[in-house]
């Protein structure tokens, strides 16, 4: 596996970055602020506790994904560092995966850190819970893979802002493809109703990995809510880093 | 045998919004570079250096034409297992230091090298120092150093050096030359790019000299810009600082770096004068090397020449 000096290079960069550790403490403090917020009714602490909690791992890897995603390929070119990686042995194919795989690597971490660090906040305030808590962060996992490869599909043709811009966008509908699909019916505009389709249709669809809501408020989950989510992420992963790839192979540094 | 080969080899850019304006940054070049010999590409900026050497190590993809490297193409990646590759003014990825540059450098070929290695390619290109240190805060000849530890670490058997001079006062230079002319008597095969002619002058067996994407000459030096002498350059060290304004006098410039001196002369008479100044003062001689008309002065009449001619 040569491209596993791909892997570590990006993860290297990324630890090296103060601003992971920023946003790790933006999400450590927002954490800690669920002990302050006084329940408006009985019982309801739990779960706002816990409800904060898993927003903030959400809130912060996702802002992680999006911003360090951005720039993964793009700065390479600017700064011309990918002189040094293509002139090895190494197939182009090979570069996107291996940065793809840095960070995911890297958003993992993140994931686990903050996951232990709520872990400490359950501890402390004496709330209970089972392992069912951890299955949001398992899809966030599948969701931050879609993010990660948007942002790579991007920033092969993009400067890192706006690739980050247009991940953001995507996110930002990927949540609202519900209201889309109720748009389509309930419109009487035939463009807007073909506008919103196409999108419904078009892009990808992250709503269905956010279970927090279920999760926190102990309704079952089926298994379907689970694995179905998994292959879907897995599918658009491997789409998007194979058109990622076609882009790349035809370019000229 | 040749190791490198390349025949009408052209690049043509489109650049512009609709991709409109070409731009021939090579045309038509066959080139073969043998086992063993260093080879001096030059020519002026913008003559197609750089886009040459990056369409040999496969970064950039040619027009048409055709480029084999022990008789494989570029798109077989495998066949740079066998390439160093230093690019012009070379960035680094900042936020490593320099052993951990050469670590990474080692497993992009796929190869686990040990520390002791690691070491001695260091201590080969001078960088021992400064290996702990982050390579932002490296200077720009630092960097090109660094940058050939990169090249040696796997010890491929081709070097291709993209202005690997570049950016370095005198003495610098000198010692880059000297670290080459090593290289290729441990059996390497070096290109190497330069727009500066006195580079080339000690190292090449034979150099080409590129203008506007086209091989307009190739051969020995001395075949192409002739035997005469035009300057001596002098290094030494450990002459008071006292004496200095005397061997500044005789000297056509007196330049420093570090804790060495260079003089530039250009009769025989003051060389032989500024070699005794230096002995009677106790310093330390490095180096004498005669230096021919420069390549900008040869660009210069070639091109007066076909502008008459036209
Ligand atoms: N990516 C590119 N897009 C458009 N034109 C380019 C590109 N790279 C180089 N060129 C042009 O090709 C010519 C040769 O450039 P280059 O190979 O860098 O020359 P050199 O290394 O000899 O200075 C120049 O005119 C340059 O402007
Ligand atoms: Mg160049």
């Amino acid at each position: 596996m040569r491209f596993k000096a791909i892997i570590l290079n990006t993860f290297i960069e990324s630890l090296r970055d103060k601003i992971l550790i920023v946003l790790l403490v933006v999400g450590f403090i927002l954490m800690a602020s669920s002990k302050f917020i006084k329940p408006l009714a009985l019982g309801e602490e739990i779960k706002i506790i816990k409800d904060l909690s898993l927003s903030s791992i959400n809130f912060i890897s996702v802002l992680i994904a999006i911003l360090i995603g951005g720039r993964l390929i793009y700065k390479e070119i600017e700064k011309r560092t990918i002189y040094l990686v293509l002139s090895k042995p190494i197939k182009r194919w090979e570069f996107i995966l291996g940065k793809y795989l840095g960070q995911m690597l890297l958003l993992f971490l993140v994931i686990g850190i903050l996951t232990i660090a709520f872990g400490i906040v359950l501890l402390l305030t004496g709330v209970p819970a089972n392992f069912l808590i951890l299955l949001p962060n398992l899809l966030l996992l599948f969701q931050l893979s879609i993010i990660t490869s948007l942002a790579i599909f991007f920033s092969t043709f993009t400067t890192p802002l706006t690739a980050s811009i247009f991940t953001f966008i995507l996110y930002f509908i990927g949540h609202l493809t519900r209201d889309l699909k109720a748009l389509a019916q309930i419109s009487k505009s035939p463009i807007v109703k073909v506008i919103a389709n196409f999108l419904y249709y078009t892009l990808p669809n992250l709503a269905n990995f956010d279970i927090k809501g279920k999760v926190v408020h102990e309704i079952p989950i089926s298994f379907f809510l689970i694995y179905l989510p998994i292959i879907y992420g897995i599918l658009w992963t491997l789409g998007l880093l194979y058109f990622s790839f076609l882009i790349f192979e035809k370019k000229d540094f | 045998m040749a190791i490198i080969f390349c025949e009408n080899l052209t690049k043509i850019y489109r650049s512009g919004f609709w991709k409109l304006k070409k731009v021939v940054a090579v045309n038509r070049l066959s080139l073969t570079i043998n086992e063993g010999e260093i080879y001096g590409l030059l020519g002026p900026n913008g003559a197609g250096k750089t886009t040459t050497l990056k369409m040999v190590v496969g970064l950039a993809k040619p027009t048409s034409g055709k480029i084999l490297i022990m008789g494989k193409e570029p798109k077989d990646s495998e066949i740079r297992k066998n390439i160093g590759f230093l690019p012009e003014q070379p960035y680094f990825y900042e936020y490593l230091k320099g052993y951990e540059l050469v670590y990474l450098t080692a497993q992009m070929y796929g190869k686990e090298v040990s520390s002791k290695r690691i070491y001695e390619v260091l201590e080969l290109v001078g960088m021992i120092e400064a290996k702990d240190m982050f390579l932002k805060n490296y200077s720009r000849g630092m960097l090109q150093r660094i940058g050939l530890a990169c090249c040696l670490i796997t010890e491929p058997k081709i070097l291709i050096l993209d202005e690997p001079m570049g950016g370095l006062d005198p003495i610098g230079r000198k010692e880059i030359r000297d670290l080459i002319i090593q290289l290729k008597k441990a059996g390497k095969t070096i290109i190497f790019s330069s727009h500066i002619l006195s580079d080339a002058e000690m190292l090449c067996d034979r150099i080409g000299i590129l203008i506007k994407g086209e091989k307009v000459k190739e051969g020995t030096i001395s075949e192409i810009v002739g035997e005469e002498i035009y300057e001596y350059e002098i290094i030494f060290s450990n002459v008071g600082e006292v004496y200095l304004p005397e061997i500044k006098r005789l000297a056509k410039d007196l330049i420093r770096s570090g804790d060495k001196w260079m003089a530039t002369c250009e009769e025989e008479g003051k060389r032989e004068h500024l070699l005794s100044l230096i002995q009677n003062f106790g310093g330390r001689l490095h180096s004498l090397i005669p230096r021919r008309k420069s390549l900008e002065e040869y660009f210069f009449t070639f091109m007066k020449e076909k502008r008459d001619a036209l």
